[in-house]
């Protein structure tokens, strides 16, 4: 670009010509400007244009280096992967892997719908609004439906992808099947209840010595006289017949909250870690089960079966025992201990459910069930005695009224007997019994308060029985 | 005289009467001013032969190409010298744009690898 020369004013009126000259000169160097320019700005243009062609091109390169890269990474992936559109859901593209898990050649997965496998419809639905709300799903359980007729589980991972220039869901489907199957079958062995109350998330978290302490009520039941039944019987018959019984009565423990800690023979020995009315309705309930268990033998020519059962509750540990090649549930306290005695109490007094004094006073409302005083017993090497409760309520409707109908007198009678009146004690339970002549509890404690009317008793006696500690 | 930054680099050698530039010309308008300074020094030295060399210049933005424009003008203006561009086809642009200096300065020589 030529600077404008310097004007002599002298020239322009001196020499017209020179003055032509000077100004032809000067539109010479604009014109020269002005090519200049526009050639400098076509060639920013076009440069412009090619570096963005070129960029451009690029871009494209890096994506189609980017989805080359996914495609060699998800074909190595030993679990299936699908990609899917956004918007329709359809398959656009799937691993060698998930074919065989869905039943179907991988190549025929292309073009369908993810929905078509899910085993539930609503279980995509959850997903999806997770991924939504989140931005990714991880290692979701859910269900699907092969083709074949398979129903694997899967753990569900997503995560959204461009792919192709679409907006993408990338799924990685871990088939869980044969996982899920064996911790079914380990779940028999150790319930989900129990693993939930050790505070575990799966059972290879499960350590000899896990334990949890604290206050709970423990619950010892027995099949009456399955010793002697069971010499009937043959060994599958003995098989049967106490699978049909645990079977029925089983989940009654579960529904009241409580778990199954372990099979004792034909016993169980079940916790129920919340309330003690949790203990006490699961065990009316299991005695309904076994009337009704009881009807349908009769009909069948077989003989009812009886049920014993103790409560108590208290301080306990439960947690797991054994070696480390060979562990089961238990728990230990003395009031472990004392709830099997019990039970035990059970057949002496020919009985039901037999509860201690520190389930009875935990019930949220007592008499919402039929409960009566029983008596007051000792375990060797323990000072206090503990006092003893029968509860009734499922028994058969006629000895249930019975009982509620007797109950006033005959607690009356048991405290004449405790206050060492004899007599008063005797007398009341005659009339008890002339009104339900079938109370073998009744029975007992007139069959002791006659002993102590004709044979006297000691000076430093309670009426308290004494159990041998276990 | 040069410049040594992480993306770019230019050097300019009086003695050889070159002028090489390497990396990535990714900036804006006023800081292309110290490239410029080392340009035109190189302009204004008159020489007879004057070989720029943008074989390793990878990228160029448009800025970029206008202050090159406006070096050539400046040889141009001097009338004294003998330009060489030496480039690379390796990278598309300057097969492009390179060709252009050529209308500014006809006889300037483009030499691509």
């Amino acid at each position: 670009m030529i600077p404008e020369p310097r004007r002599d004013p002298a020239l322009l009126a001196d020499d017209p010509m020179a003055e032509v000259q000077r100004l032809r000169r000067r539109i010479e160097a604009l014109e020269q400007d002005k090519r200049d320019l526009e050639m400098m700005l076509e060639m920013t243009t076009e440069h412009s244009d090619s570096v963005e062609e070129e960029l451009h091109t690029k871009a494209e390169e890096a994506l189609r280096e980017s989805e080359r890269r996914l495609r060699v990474i998800v074909e190595a992936t030993p679990i299936p992967v699908v990609i899917s559109r956004e918007a329709d859901d359809q398959i656009v593209y799937a691993n060698a892997m998930a074919g065989p898990l869905l039943g179907l050649p991988t190549r025929a997965l292309v073009g369908r719908t993810i929905t078509e496998f899910y085993h539930d419809p609503n279980a995509q639905q959850q997903l999806l609004e997770t991924l939504a709300l989140e931005g990714c799903v991880d290692h979701r359980e859910v269900r699907f439906r092969g083709a074949d007729g398979r129903a694997p589980w899967v753990d569900v991972s997503i995560r959204l992808l461009d792919f192709n220039g679409q907006a993408s869901l990338l799924s990685a489907w871990h088939d869980i099947t044969h996982l899920k199957e064996l911790n079914l079958a380990a779940s028999c062995f150790v319930p989900r209840e129990y693993l939930a109350f050790l505070e575990k998330d799966s059972l290879v978290d499960v350590h000899l010595g896990d334990h949890v302490s604290g206050e709970m009520t423990v619950m010892f039941s027995d099949l009456r006289s399955f010793t002697s039944i069971s010499e009937e019987m043959t060994s599958q018959e003995n098989f049967d017949f106490v699978n049909a019984y645990l079977g029925r009565v089983s989940p009654v423990i579960r529904k009241h909250r409580g778990f199954i800690v372990k099979y004792l023979g034909d016993g169980i020995m079940a916790i129920f870690p919340g309330s003690a009315d949790d203990g006490v309705q699961a065990g009316i309930e299991k005695l309904n089960q076994i009337n009704e268990y009881n009807a349908y033998r009769k009909t069948k020519r077989r003989f009812p079966i009886q049920v014993g059962m103790g409560l108590n509750t208290g301080h306990m540990m439960v947690g797991m025992v054994g070696e480390r090649h060979r562990m089961q549930g238990d728990a230990f306290s003395d009031h472990v201990n004392l709830t099997s005695r019990l039970e035990g109490l059970t057949k002496h007094y020919s009985i039901s459910c037999i509860i201690s004094a520190a389930t009875k006073e935990r019930l949220t409302n007592p008499g919402r069930y039929d409960i009566r005083f029983l008596g007051k017993v000792q375990v060797k090497g323990k000072y206090k005695p503990l006092d003893l409760y029968e509860v009734y309520s499922a028994d058969l409707p006629e000895f249930r009224s019975l009982k509620q109908e007797t109950q006033e007198e005959y607690e009356q009678a048991l405290a004449h007997f405790y206050a060492r009146k004899f007599a008063e004690a005797q007398s009341m339970l005659f009339r008890v019994l002339q009104k339900n002549p079938r109370d073998k509890v009744a029975w007992h404690h007139l069959m002791k308060t006659t002993e102590c009317l004709d044979n006297g008793v000691p000076e430093n006696w309670t009426g308290v029985t004494v159990m041998a500690s276990k | 005289m040069e410049i040594i930054q992480k993306d770019y680099q230019i050097r300019y050698d009086p003695h050889a009467s070159t002028v090489i530039c390497s990396g990535s010309f990714r900036l804006t308008g006023d800081e292309y001013a110290s490239i410029t300074e080392i340009l035109n020094a190189a302009a204004d030295a008159k020489p007879c032969e004057l070989t720029l060399d943008v074989t390793a210049l990878q990228f160029l933005n448009s800025s970029g190409i206008h202050t090159l424009s406006k070096f050539v003008l400046r040889v141009r203006g001097h009338n004294t010298t003998r330009v060489t561009v030496r480039g690379s086809s390796k990278y598309p642009w300057q097969h492009k744009s390179l060709v252009n200096l050529e209308r500014l300065l006809p006889g300037l020589r483009l030499e691509l690898e």
